[in-house]
């Protein structure tokens, strides 16, 4: 049923496919960028199969330890989060329906992982405070630097598309989409400080 | 310390072109190596990823939300819509009276009455198809550009450039006429050629 939505098309669709490259070369800092920008989400979805935050947590790390290693096994023919989500979805369900079973972490200690970063809860979902402050922000920024950075977030064009659009070169959004997002960024800052982040 | 401020910035563009998937071989290889027992890589990757999910998940909404223009100000004739009714009134006599009544307003037109309203016929009257125009009141959605006047019972709201558009040719017009029937008055009369000329010119 929650896959169904699941499959709907990202922007980012193919804003993995650099780091999946390395990742499945072997680079462990490579899959770590990825399991550190899935990890919210996948958090968010096995919390409607687990009962704490505890459990939701241990069960993402285990289901992200699973995915580096059956990363070779992943033929790309869906997206990588989709392929993610199947897995986090298949250790929840056995993590509920057998809870003495032990998590991959623990059970074999000698396989090679990767150390998966992880940061404080806040960053987890972004909470309705941490919107009001990111949409703040968002209408502060000059108009040039807020467009280039909608028409990727919200339309998801490529850099090239919204360079047509705005009659900019790419290096141009490239610049804007970076500046509006470091001073997005910069607007956070105080409320992740906390947090590690 | 410049050369390492320019390298932490281009770096730092590198991780944002990353996160939207458009970072070129090398920059990419460039952020791994950095990331490796650099934790700060990887926060300020975390971080954008969060700003994204933001945006994606409440922005646009949000957006929208106030991006939605005002409800138009109902229609009502201030202090400047009286004035220029009753500077075009003026003209519109003056020039009916110099071409004794042979006009290229139409004659719905020629026949309004004087009072700002009807007077506002005249924006109607020079497109064929429109209906009588009634001016709305100032409001902030006319400052930032956005509708101004409305088309009779239909609600069609047209943008301010558009009307002053279509004014400023059918004014255009009427001081051709003017001119012209002036260098007829005045044979001879060097002056108003000239200015029959000029407007000729004028777009």
């Amino acid at each position: 049923m929650a896959l169904a939505a699941l499959e709907y098309p990202s922007p980012e669709a193919g804003a993995d496919q650099a780091l999946l490259k390395r990742a499945l070369a072997g680079d462990h800092h490579a899959f770590d960028l990825l399991a550190l920008k899935y990890r919210p989400r996948l958090k968010h979805l096995v919390m409607r199969t687990v009962k704490s935050v505890d459990d939701a947590d241990d069960v993402v790390q285990d289901a992200l330890l699973r995915a580096f290693r059956a990363l070779p096994s992943f033929r790309g023919d869906a997206q990588f989060y989709t392929w993610l989500c199947r897995i986090a979805i298949n250790v929840a369900k056995s993590h509920v329906t057998h809870p003495s079973r032990r998590l991959m972490r623990d059970a074999e200690p000698e396989t090679e992982v990767p150390e998966l970063t992880q940061f404080g809860p806040e960053h987890d979902l972004a909470s309705e405070q941490l919107q009001a402050v990111i949409f703040s922000a968002l209408q502060a920024l000059p108009e040039a630097l807020r467009t280039a950075l909608t028409l990727r977030e919200f339309e998801g064009l490529s850099y090239e598309e919204i360079g047509h659009l705005m009659r900019t070169p790419v290096g141009t959004v490239r610049s804007r989409i970076f500046r509006a997002r470091e001073a997005l960024d910069a607007a956070i800052a105080p409320l992740l400080e906390d947090n590690g982040l | 310390m410049k050369d390492e401020q320019q390298r932490e910035q281009r770096l730092r563009q590198a991780l944002s072109a990353l996160v939207d998937g458009e970072a070129h071989e090398l920059e990419v290889s460039q952020v791994l190596a950095r990331a490796r027992g650099h934790d700060d890589v990887k926060a300020r990757w975390a971080r954008y990823q969060l700003v994204s999910a933001a945006l994606q998940a409440g922005g646009q909404a949000r957006l929208e939300q106030e991006e939605t223009p005002p409800p138009p100000a109902k229609a009502s004739a201030g202090p400047w819509s009286f004035a220029a009714a009753a500077a075009l009134t003026l003209a519109l006599t003056v020039l009916l009276r110099t071409t004794g009544g042979e006009s290229a307003v139409p004659s719905e037109l020629a026949a309004s009455p004087a009072t700002p309203p009807a007077a506002f016929a005249l924006a109607g009257a020079f497109e064929a198809g429109f209906q009588p125009v009634a001016l709305g009141g100032r409001s902030d959605a006319d400052r930032k550009g956005a509708s101004l006047l409305r088309y009779g019972e239909a609600s069609a709201w047209v943008s301010p450039a558009t009307v002053r558009g279509a004014t400023q040719r059918h004014l255009q017009t009427l001081m051709r006429r003017h001119a012209e029937l002036n260098m007829l008055d005045s044979a001879g009369a060097l002056v108003p050629a000239v200015r029959l000329v000029a407007l000729a010119d004028a777009p």
